[in-house]
């Protein structure tokens, strides 16, 4: 079994019906977070396995076809953490995306609107709650840079090289659900804002894991480099995205169809 | 300790010499301000907005601005250029949540009753949130906190993002929450912001990953090798000895590939933070707070990363208890100067961060503003820095040795850090060095004498 599996197999779901990845499309993944550190509740009685996986999110992507080889998504990211085992979750930050990319090997990213918000929502009653945002960002590619621009007075552009087609988690994970990802170099631009420049995207060698108790065959590849914690996305025999798995973190597929 | 001599910035030596010839200003590169240019104590209006920016298990050799051919971390790199790096700089505990109440209130971990991780911060204890806030400051929290019995909102005024998991998944987010903020903030006052960043600190769940062979054979090469003191002196007191047993659980049966697998991981999960620092700095440089903003950048703790067989922290070895800590402020500190003089401690940002906000600090701060060396006016300055580790753990150091005792231990360890950066040594048990033996305990009582240390249980007292 591979190493990326070794916290998640129990999170992974069977997609028996084909998802035509060349149609509009609707994928939707819980984020599973590993937790090594705060395995206690609010009383600090240890709690629970070690380590402890917990659900702390969702990602949901939205693509639509057009005629052209430009291509359009939306993007809702939600991520929601707990302070103690057990509690409700006590913040939330939230990416919602509207992408325009090409319709290549990596989803290179030509533009993008994005709204950040952060919410804490402390299940305390004598707690404030100061939410920020939303936070609205423009990003285009333009002559080979990344202009970021904040449309809040007193943040302006933020400007990136770039060397290799620009991909997000998002674009790369719609590529590889349609077939058409493929082992090359990327800039990756991480939560559509963090450049993580120079990676890898490679082939792996084929495992078989039990998903829902029928043996699957999966086929995988990792965006691996500097900056970045190796990231492995596997895909099933239909070329379902069932998981993109980090070290501490495990988005696997629960919802896929054509819309 | 270095993996080489810094050579690229001016050393505090360097730097008096020249600024006996030259003019002073050719050190500022962020404008032509004179370094004393004075703060309008009339106007608050005036005063530095006030950056704490905090990593969590960066240890100081772990940056490629400090010589470390592993790793590559161009934007903190870009930051050391900017500041003033103390590279003699130490935790006041190489753990999370005793190194973090230290910081906040300015006293030793026996002070505050957070001796271990999750024991609770001694309520009457006032903060650097707390104190700064009361001062006419905005004060603002976002990412790890870690300070337990202390909740966030009693200590800052706005706690927009509050979480700390792992950074993997939530470190961008830190960085674009204190983006956020300083689009939103009240421009009325000035801000004191702290940011805490999780990573490297995932490396505490890579020896998942470690124990299985490499599965990038085309990038093996990157693969570090044992570090230096991989084979070391064996004479430690039981409490690491301890640690070490513990570790053997799993590392027993590890190889040269696993410990650079996991030294690998390490240094992507430093290089990750890396981003997330420079995207605060391109925050913060392209605003217009950018001029008046003194940046503190440390961590709270390193990490051990293979050096003395060991993985984690809460030891006193270089890798675990020395950290990187620069400060910045575009024209009025130097930028580029290396401070490999001066001992500096966790405990001195409290009274750093009073001395910049124009505030009298609270009493009893054990630590010592670094203004005046950060200013370049003469100053009298400590001999002797002094830690604390697991309740019962004692590190001072001086300008050549570092001595180590826990209570409950008789095995003490002395290492010359001049001569032997890499602690490979213990000199303690050398009749030649009884002399350091014997002035470094006496320093240590001395120490304890003046806290105003909690009473504490039996069994943590007697816990190894």
């Amino acid at each position: 079994m591979h190493t990326s599996f070794d916290l998640y197999p129990s999170y992974f779901r069977r997609f028996p019906k084909s998802v035509d990845g060349n149609q509009s499309l609707r994928l939707r993944f819980d984020i599973h977070a590993m937790r090594n550190y705060a395995f206690y509740n609010e009383g600090a009685k240890r709690t629970g396995p070690f380590p402890q996986v917990r659900h702390e999110g969702s990602l949901e992507i939205k693509c639509k076809t057009t005629p052209t080889r430009s291509k359009y998504m939306d993007v809702h990211h939600s991520r929601e953490w707990s302070t103690w085992t057990g509690q409700a979750p006590s913040s939330k930050q939230d990416i919602i995306a509207k992408i325009n990319y090409t319709d290549d090997a990596t989803g290179t990213l030509q533009n993008w609107e994005m709204s950040y918000s952060s919410t804490p929502i402390l299940p305390v009653k004598s707690y404030k709650y100061n939410g920020l945002g939303p936070m609205l960002k423009h990003g285009r590619i333009k002559q080979g840079m990344i202009e970021l621009t904040a449309s809040r007075e007193g943040v302006s552009n933020i400007q990136l090289n770039t060397r290799y087609p620009v991909t997000t988690l998002y674009t790369l994970i719609e590529r590889f659900q349609s077939g058409n990802a493929a082992a090359t170099t990327v800039d990756y631009l991480d939560d559509l804002t963090m450049l993580r420049p120079g990676l890898a995207i490679t082939a792996l060698p084929d495992d078989t894991i039990e998903i829902e108790g029928v043996p699957t065959k999966l086929h995988g590849y990792a965006l691996v480099g500097p900056a970045i914690l190796p990231l492995f996305i596997w895909m099933d025999e239909r070329s379902n995205v069932i998981a993109v798995i980090g070290r501490n973190v495990a988005y696997t597929l629960i919802e896929a169809e054509n819309v | 300790m270095s993996y080489t001599k810094e050579t690229s910035r001016f050393t505090r030596r360097q730097f008096i010499k020249a600024s006996s010839a030259l003019s002073l200003s050719a050190f500022f590169t962020e404008s032509q301000a004179a370094p004393n240019a004075g703060l309008n104590r009339a106007s608050p209006d005036c005063r530095p907005n006030l950056l704490f920016l905090n990593l969590d298990q960066l240890s100081h050799m772990a940056l490629s601005c400090h010589g470390n051919p592993h790793v590559n971390t161009p934007n903190i790199d870009r930051l050391a250029k900017r500041s003033v790096d103390f590279s003699r700089s130490y935790t006041p505990d190489p753990i999370c949540c005793p190194a973090r109440a230290s910081w906040a209130t300015g006293r030793y971990p026996s002070e505050t009753n957070v001796v271990i991780n999750n024991r609770p911060l001694r309520s009457n204890l006032p903060d650097y949130g707390q104190w700064l806030g009361k001062n006419g400051y905005q004060t603002v929290h976002i990412g790890k906190w870690h300070v337990p019995g202390r909740p966030l909102h009693n200590s800052f005024q706005l706690v927009p993002h509050n979480s700390h998991p792992q950074g993997e998944y939530s470190d961008n987010l830190v960085a674009l929450s204190f983006e956020t903020f300083l689009a939103n903030r009240d421009t009325a006052r000035p801000f004191f912001a702290q940011v805490g960043l999780m990573n490297p600190h995932d490396c505490g769940n890579a020896p998942r990953t470690s124990k299985h062979p490499f599965p990038f054979p085309h990038l093996k090469d990157q693969l570090p090798p044992f570090p230096p003191n991989f084979d070391f002196d064996r004479r430690e007191p039981e409490q690491i000895k301890q640690m070490h047993k513990g570790l053997m659980k799993f590392t027993e049966e590890w190889t040269e590939e696993n410990w650079g697998h996991q030294a690998w991981l390490y240094y992507r999960m430093v290089e990750m933070v890396d981003v997330n620092v420079g995207y605060i700095l391109d925050t913060l440089e392209r605003s217009p707070e950018h001029e008046n903003t003194l940046i503190i950048f440390s961590s709270d703790h390193g990490d051990a990363n293979g050096h003395h067989r060991m993985l984690f922290k809460d030891n006193f070895y270089e890798t675990s208890s020395r950290v990187p800590t620069m400060v910045c402020f575009p024209g009025k500190v130097p930028a580029g100067l290396l401070d490999d003089t001066h001992l500096v401690s966790g405990l001195d940002f409290f009274p750093t961060l009073c001395d910049y906000a124009e505030v009298d600090p609270p009493k009893d701060l054990k630590g010592m503003s670094l203004r005046p060396l950060l200013e370049n006016r003469s100053t009298s300055w400590r001999n002797y820095l002094h830690a604390q580790s697991k309740a019962t753990g004692r590190m001072v150091v001086d300008d050549q040795y570092k001595f180590i005792r826990y209570y409950g231990s008789e095995t003490i360890q002395l290492f010359d850090l001049k001569n032997d950066p890499w602690e490979t040594t213990n000199l303690a048990y050398s009749n030649s060095h009884q002399g350091d033996c014997n002035r470094m305990t006496a320093e240590i009582d001395r120490m304890e004498q003046t806290l105003d240390n909690v009473d504490l249980p039996d069994a943590l007292m007697r816990r190894t």
